[in-house]
């Protein structure tokens, strides 16, 4: 048995069919959970290509947070679209037709490296976890591309665990 | 949804909240001509449908309800905060009926 205080994530995801779609959903923290620390939430454009001669940041929808026994929402926000795309100024193209960090344009192998270097930090947010959070999700995508787009928002829950309720006799209370 | 039930919802929700039985009830009928969207705002009260209404839009911070819609999965009767409210019909009035908790504090 310990006595301690353990930082761990939790994923939850909801699926979007339909341009303007209102998704309501419930997301269940387990028991041993004390805190909510941290949130960081995401869409993976599935439809994008490793390097394009433009790109656009786009938003995929607002997502609100309500926690049981509390009223009104503790997180709101509009959810960025993560494009992994990349333009030939993020690989050293200066413009006028040179190229200025060593390597050439169309390098597969470039391209693929700096596709997966996003950096990503997430939402402060420091709440008692409370038993269940009721999250609403406006789809705003799906409006302005004109056509109805299926892609998974994830959230991901930074939260702070009491070891201490991990015993096995506290396992089998649960 | 039966009057009793919301006001048991109601009694509960508000000890939920922390206001145990330190809140007053009003019953509140609006009217909405055709058309008609009016913002109301309700700082730290809670308003619960009582019933579901065809053709009205209810929206809040807690969520939206509206049965015209086909893009949504859950409607939301518990509302606070600032509410709008859209008459969805052109040629004939709303009404839409509200039990309406006032905290004390």
């Amino acid at each position: 048995m310990s006595n301690k205080l353990l930082s761990t994530v939790l994923h939850h995801h909801v699926l979007i069919r339909r341009r303007g779609q209102i998704v309501s959903f419930q997301i269940t923290i387990p028991r041993d959970v004390v805190r909510i620390v941290g949130i960081e939430t995401g869409i993976r454009n599935r439809y994008c290509r490793p390097l394009m001669p433009w790109r656009r940041d786009q938003t995929g929808g607002l997502l609100s947070l309500r926690a049981t026994g509390d009223k009104g929402v503790f997180y709101s926000s509009y959810v960025k679209v993560q494009t992994n795309t990349m333009i030939p100024v993020d690989l050293g193209y200066n413009g006028n037709g040179t190229w200025i960090a060593g390597f050439g344009g169309w390098d597969w192998l470039v391209v693929n490296a700096a596709a997966h270097s996003g950096h990503r930090e997430p939402d402060i947010l420091d709440i008692t976890a409370p038993r269940v959070l009721h999250g609403t999700y406006t789809d705003t995508w799906g409006i302005g591309e004109s056509r109805d787009i299926t892609y998974r928002l994830s959230i991901y829950l930074w939260v702070t665990v009491n070891d201490l309720y991990n015993t096995p006799e506290q396992c089998m209370v649960q | 949804m039966h009057g009793a039930i919301v006001i048991d919802y109601i009694h509960k929700r508000m000890a939920e909240l922390g206001h145990g039985d330190r809140y007053d009830l009003r019953l509140r009928h609006f009217v909405l001509a055709a058309g008609q969207e009016v913002k109301n705002c309700f700082p730290g009260q809670l308003l619960v449908l009582m019933e579901p209404v065809e053709m009205v839009q209810i929206r809040s911070d807690d969520g939206l309800f509206d049965l015209s819609l086909a893009n949504i999965n859950e409607l939301q009767y518990e509302h606070s905060g600032t509410i709008v409210m859209k008459n969805l019909q052109a040629d004939k009035p709303a009404h839409i009926l509200f039990i309406q908790a006032i905290p004390y504090q």
